[in-house]
């Protein structure tokens, strides 16, 4: 088993690695706020290869929220064991609206472990009392707040079926053989987040599924980003890894950056086989 | 004009509070005195641009804030601008009554602050004035002033006013929540409203965005001008000064 996980307090330069169907570029990056001893980047990177599935997650920790990177280590690491022990009956079922419903339904199961966590997280004894008004206050009415998507590649079969789970503005791409970015129905509204208090039933907050077959599609990338990338979203798929890296290092130095978090993976294509194989 | 730049650590948003501290403050507002609302409508904002502004625990100077008192004389609660952060540790000034209503004396504070803030503020959100008051000005008419301030600008906008009138009868809403807001000075009854209202910009599409993210649902060309003594109506107009767009 290969993987990765995010550790929040520091960033990850981009990486490449070469996995037996497919290559995986990924970069952790904190923003400029972010970056002192005592705070943490609010995003939550992490990724698996097991049993020739690739699981992965991307989340984003909502800052306004309570500690909002608690929210993004505690669904990610949810998430990414849910995609490998409930994605198989998922596959078995296809993508209907019935499993939006079935991943609402274990996202809230989730909500009372994560709003124990942070309950249980001790405010520094030196913050200032409008300040810990504040936090409190978020504590109680939000709880801790993050927006996700998760990813599930099946390469056990010559299908390789992709299934993708997602609330918010974390983004997910799919390309074709030709370079051609797929349309997938995707919404990505900042008002869909996971809270440790509410789960996903605050103020109609949707959870959105997809699944496809690559080799129906000819799907042969896909990458994923949080908002830290949203800007630069249709350069990302022509960038080689020195300008990903150059790229991530000019966004941080804009007013407004944020944490970036990508994955980068492309499909390898299936060796020849049958008459039509060359030597 | 946008008003689409965000509230950063590097372009932070200049909020200005003008704060009626006259001894008419002092009369009964939904069983607490007017003071006391503005007070705690104040702090409530305070609290909400400290959360607007923080990542785990850490505060980021999204918001530099200034906050004059006036009266007779123009009070500096806070000795200048201070950043959100700062203003989190200082906690907000506790206010008292005074006299007189002077009110052009407060605009031309605030004007005066704007020249020399300007410069520095052309990649920041346009800074907004957010005024208080329960009463007619003695003294000079303010509204040249606020016409002169409404005129200046930055890239992303000209100057934001906003007004909170403190007065008995002025406005009477059952459902804060899904009150449309003040659309035109037919709505209103008496003269000093009017004024008012004319001082007061239209609310930009990016704060209604924010202030629908609350849970108020403002129409489009609804004014800055929030009249009347519910205490929830002050509470909405102070939550509007903090309502300058920030990342997530």
């Amino acid at each position: 088993m290969e993987g990765y996980r995010s550790l929040q307090s520091q960033d990850t330069p981009l990486q490449s690695v070469e996995l037996p169907p497919c290559t995986l570029r990924y970069l952790y990056a904190r923003a400029g706020d972010s970056r002192t001893p005592s705070s943490q980047g609010q995003d939550y990177l992490a990724w698996r290869y097991a049993q020739d599935v690739l699981g992965f997650v991307v989340c984003d920790g909502v800052g306004g929220s309570f500690c909002g990177h608690i929210a993004a280590a505690y669904l990610g690491e949810q998430l990414l064991r849910f995609v490998f022990e409930v994605g198989p009956t998922w596959e078995a079922a296809g993508d209907t609206p019935a499993l939006a419903e079935q991943a609402a339904h274990y996202l809230n199961s989730w909500r009372a472990d994560g709003q124990r966590l942070v309950e249980n997280v001790i405010l520094p004894p030196n913050l200032p009392a409008l300040q810990v008004q504040a936090l409190e206050q978020l504590r109680q009415d939000y709880g801790s707040e993050t927006m996700f998507v998760a990813g599930r590649l099946n390469f056990q079969t010559a299908d390789i079926l992709i299934t993708l789970l997602w609330m918010g503005d974390v983004r997910v791409q799919l390309f074709d053989r030709t370079g051609q970015q797929l349309a997938i129905g995707a919404t990505w509204r900042t008002a869909d987040r996971w809270s440790t208090r509410h789960g996903v039933n605050k103020r109609g907050a949707q959870v959105h599924t997809w699944q496809g077959s690559a080799a129906e599609l000819a799907i042969e990338r896909l990458i994923a980003f949080s908002d830290g990338f949203s800007s630069v979203a249709d350069r990302l798929p022509m960038l080689n890894d020195d300008q990903v890296q150059q790229l991530a290092t000019q966004q941080l130095l804009a007013p407004t950056s944020d944490d970036i978090s990508f994955l980068d993976v492309r499909l390898k294509q299936p060796d020849p086989v049958g008459p039509d194989a060359r030597p | 004009m946008p008003y689409n730049v965000l509230a950063t650590s590097k372009t932070p948003a200049l909020i200005i509070y003008l704060l009626d501290v006259s001894a008419s403050m002092n009369q009964d507002c939904g069983g607490r005195t007017r003071i006391d609302v503005v007070s705690h409508a104040l702090q409530k904002v305070a609290v909400k641009m400290v959360q607007r502004s923080t990542k785990g625990t850490i505060v980021a100077p999204r918001y530099r804030v200034a906050m004059y008192a006036y009266s007779s004389q123009v009070i500096d609660l806070l000795d200048g601008i201070k950043p959100i952060d700062e203003l989190a540790r200082m906690g907000v000034p506790r206010l008292t009554t005074l006299d007189m209503t002077d009110t052009a004396a407060a605009f031309a504070q605030a004007e005066r602050l704007l020249q020399a803030e300007l410069p520095n503020l052309q990649d920041c959100p346009a800074p907004l004035i957010c005024h208080m008051t329960d009463g007619e000005y003695n003294g000079a008419d303010p509204t040249p002033i606020a016409q002169r301030i409404m005129a200046m600008g930055v890239p992303d906008g000209q100057v934001l006013i906003e007004n909170i009138y403190v007065k008995a009868g002025a406005m009477s809403i059952s459902d804060i929540n899904t009150w449309p807001g003040i659309l035109s000075e037919d709505e209103l009854s008496d003269n000093y409203s009017k004024t008012l209202l004319r001082m007061s910009s239209v609310v930009p599409e990016s704060y209604r965005s924010v202030m629908y993210e609350f849970g108020y649902q403002l129409s489009p060309g609804a004014r800055m001008f929030f009249p009347g003594d519910q205490p929830e109506i002050v509470e909405l107009g102070f939550t509007m000064s903090g309502a300058t767009p920030v990342t997530a």
